[in-house]
């Protein structure tokens, strides 16, 4: 049985530590190199986004996409269309606080309360507005848009009072989707314990336009049952539904099976939405999975 | 044996299957919780059983179990310490309970109804206790009981003795105490009253009774080899009683009389009856025969009524003599070596030793008038000695007192009757019976009479011999008895019951708490893991 603690895991996180991290973080959730460091960026510059902002003359290594045909034949030269770098857009942390987060206390929901308060504390270290939503069968944390050290405190302070069912409910991403609007960024944080493992809302959130970033804690642990003869009553913690089954080998590597099916399924079904995936062991420490994450988000923008 | 106060709350336990209803969606102990069901294969691809209803929280048997502890609790239960419980039967087992009804003896049918109402009690450890020999304590298992009544010595159905029950204060008071009786015995019943009695079983019906409650005879002092007899005849019953009397000698009848006794009164009948030194026994027969047969009849020695032979040795007296052959109750023997009661040795004739009690008359060779005014012997009362005046008497002086003698009459220094302190008893006679003045005396025979008595050690001419029975004994009609007692209910020391309540609510509440750990330690520990 695991140690209980006394604290709560955002004891963990240090005010510097997440400062020393947002410098390394901000280029990466900026989409380029940042230009002058300690500077933050400004609203009316030209970057990603979907606001018309003005044109610029092709270079070479420029996107082709962006040019503008006509503006090039009335200009006689190729003409790039700029935007407005969206950096401050508006961000949604989709934290799953069903019962499956702590069927084994002290793993998976630490590290999911981190992730949320160290990925909210980097965005609104660039001036985004970032919202908090918490879900399992229903909505059960909604915390608004907001933005700065404020608005981290009070996302902070929710997060400390949150505490997961420990029976029934269930992992209904979709009771997030009607608090989202379209075309704006997500990250889910969740085991993806789900039939489908969530796939048909975020499908339905991609289609909608949404930007959308999973990160996927598993842990082990979950599926280190020991062998057995006699049968033994399994009940879903959410689901509460019960199954006898006898724990034989055979059985436990058919689980296994279909727990590692169930995460190449969600991460195939990521690349093909061009979604940012990434999957951590319930045991690791929250900045070697942050800056996995920031560093994976880095290369598909590459 | 378990017993309800309540048992109606016993049902209860019908609500049983409610709790197990209830726990339907609760998770045991023995329930492992997985965070995701769907990846587990289905029963039929694991070689499982599948069981789609969730089973219920296997701690429902407990929680089941609190519950009907508790309506067990409200149920009101006790424990009757059967296997420990001792009865004490005290049995009346004096005259009256062996009338007999309906061909069989009281006690008989007292014994019957004490073996239903013991197998009934479940009893395992009876006593029986004589009330007319407290001696007699026969104990016996319940499943042996006719083995006991078999034990019953049958001395004690006749001892003929009165009830002498035990003090009420001194009882057991850890046993159940119980009675057999007719409640014939006023003084029995009245004990019953104070005493720790649980039950009374009492017998017998009839009432109608007479006896024979006095058979009594004495010498006729007028006529040899006779004796007055007195009879005395009793009816206890409540109508009149018309019985013949008859008084044998040995087989011999010897008088008959149709008697007629009013109730409840007594008659007495004298009458003079030849008799036999072959047949030293005399019976009174009630005839017919009663329901209590056995105080009909009552026997009686009369050995002691044959006058007494006396062997007289030496040259007595002539007074004297003449005396001792006009006695009444003494027979000379003339026959020296014949079988006798007493010997009488005059002037010191016979060398022999002493071959019983004999009465020795010493010669006197100088009699002078005795100076001192003697006296009697208080050690000697209550015999009745004559007052014999000084000037009457005579004796040699200077008589010493024999070795192992004792004064009778006389004094220290002129002793002139003494007796021995060995058996058998020797009386030595100083005095000079042939002295006119004290022959002419009317004290004179009694004088010759209280030696005699003296030297036998009783009284010849007023003796008399006689058998009775208490009139009580002989009444056989039932008194009524405590009601309650005697209908089987328990008035005194009940069986002892363990009431059950607090050991049953004490255990309730220890699965409570065993309940509420295994709740707290299922909540602790985690819910997946637990145990696999």
């Amino acid at each position: 049985m695991p140690a209980r603690t006394l604290t709560h895991p955002l004891d963990d996180i240090s005010e510097s530590e997440l400062a020393c991290l947002a410098r390394v973080a901000d280029p990466l959730l900026a989409g380029r190199p940042l230009l002058n460091v300690g500077q933050r960026p400004s609203r009316l510059r030209a970057g990603q986004g979907y606001e018309f902002l003005d044109y610029q003359n092709y270079a070479a290594g420029e996107n082709l996409r962006n040019i503008d045909w006509r503006a090039t034949a009335r200009s006689r030269h190729p003409q790039l269309r700029r935007f407005r770098d969206e950096q401050t857009s508006d961000w949604h942390i989709c934290l799953d606080c069903s019962a499956s987060m702590t069927i084994v206390p002290g793993r998976k929901w630490p590290l999911a309360v981190q992730l949320a308060a160290v990925l909210s504390y980097l965005l609104l270290h660039l001036g985004h507005r970032v919202a908090l939503l918490g879900f399992n069968d229903r909505c059960t944390v909604l915390l608004p848009s907001g933005r700065g050290r404020h608005h981290y405190a009070r996302l902070a302070r929710i997060l400390r009072d949150t505490v997961p069912v420990r029976q029934g409910g269930g992992s209904d991403l979709l009771q997030c989707v009607s608090r989202i609007a379209p075309r704006h960024q997500v990250i889910v944080v969740s085991d993806f314990l789900a039939p489908q493992a969530m796939q048909p809302t975020l499908r339905r959130m991609a289609a909608a336009g949404c930007s959308l970033q999973l990160m996927h804690i598993v842990d082990e642990a979950e599926l280190t049952l020991s062998p057995g003869t006699s049968p033994v009553e399994l009940l879903d913690v959410e689901s509460l539904e019960g199954r006898t089954v006898t724990l034989s080998d055979d059985v436990l590597q058919s689980v296994r099976q279909a727990w590692q099916a169930l995460r190449a399924d969600l991460s195939q079904f990521s690349v093909k939405h061009g979604i940012r995936y990434t999957a951590c062991n319930a045991h690791a420490h929250w900045k070697t999975v942050v800056m996995q994450h920031l560093k994976g988000l880095q290369t598909s923008h590459a | 044996m378990l017993s309800l106060a309540a048992p109606l709350w016993l049902l209860g336990w019908l609500s049983l299957p409610l709790i197990r209803w209830l726990h339907r969606f609760s998770v045991g102990d023995k329930t492992v919780m997985v965070s995701a069901l769907f990846l587990w294969p289905p029963p039929s691809l694991a070689a499982a059983t599948g069981r789609k209803p969730a089973t219920p929280d296997p701690r429902w048997r407990l929680r089941a179990l609190i519950v009907a502890l508790l309506m067990l609790v409200l149920a009101g239960p006790t424990l009757e310490k059967t296997g420990q419980r001792t009865i004490d039967v005290w049995v009346d087992d004096s005259l009256s309970m062996q009338t007999v009804e309906n061909g069989q003896r009281r006690l008989q049918t007292a014994f019957d109804q004490l073996d239903g109402a013991l197998l009934k009690t479940g009893a395992t450890r009876v006593q029986l206790h004589s009330l007319l020999n407290p001696a007699v304590q026969i104990a016996w298992r319940v499943d042996t009981i006719h083995h006991g009544r078999e034990r019953w010595p049958d001395s004690v159905l006749s001892a003929g003795a009165r009830p002498r029950p035990p003090i009420a204060s001194l009882m057991n008071r850890d046993h159940e105490h119980w009675l057999i009786t007719d409640g014939a015995d006023s003084a029995l019943d009245a004990w019953a009253d104070t005493a720790p009695l649980s039950r009374i079983l009492q017998s017998g019906e009839a009432g109608d009774n007479a006896a024979v409650t006095l058979l009594s005879a004495r010498p006729d002092l007028e006529e040899d080899g006779a004796a007055q007899v007195l009879l005395t005849v009793h009816n206890l019953g409540a109508k009149a009683s018309t019985r013949t009397l008859s008084v044998y000698v040995g087989d011999a009848l010897r008088y008959r009389e149709s008697l007629r006794i009013p109730p409840h009164s007594g008659r007495d009948i004298r009458f003079r009856l030849p008799i036999s030194d072959a047949v030293p026994s005399l019976r009174a027969t009630l005839t017919p025969a009663d329901a209590l047969a056995a105080d009909d009849t009552l026997n009686l020695s009369t050995s002691g009524l044959s006058p007494l032979s006396v062997v007289m040795d030496g040259d007595c007296p002539a007074p004297f003599k003449t005396a001792m052959e006009s006695h009444p109750r003494i027979r000379i023997n003339e026959t020296p070596r014949a079988r006798h009661d007493m010997r009488v040795v005059c002037n010191n004739a016979s060398g022999r030793e002493v071959d019983g009690p004999t009465l020795r008359i010493h010669p006197q060779h100088s009699p002078q008038p005795v100076s001192q005014s003697p006296s009697w012997s208080a050690a000697e009362q209550p015999m009745d000695w004559p007052l014999l005046q000084p000037e009457w008497l005579y004796a040699d002086a200077n008589v010493p007192l024999p070795g192992q003698s004792k004064l009778l009459f006389g004094t220290a220094e002129n002793p002139l009757i003494t007796a021995s302190e060995t058996t058998p008893r020797v009386i030595d006679v100083f005095l000079d019976l042939a002295k006119p003045i004290l022959v002419h005396q009317p004290e004179y025979l009694a004088l010759i009479d209280g030696l005699i008595t003296s030297t036998v050690g009783r009284p010849l001419l007023d003796e008399s011999y006689s058998a009775e029975r208490s009139v009580a004994e002989s009444r056989i009609a039932p008194q009524p008895l405590a009601t309650a007692l005697t209908h089987g209910s328990v008035l005194h020391s009940p069986p002892e019951q363990t009431d059950l309540s607090p050991l049953l609510v004490l255990l309730a509440a220890l699965l409570l708490v065993v309940d509420l750990v295994l709740v707290r330690r299922t909540a602790r520990a985690p819910l997946g893991y637990n145990g696999v």
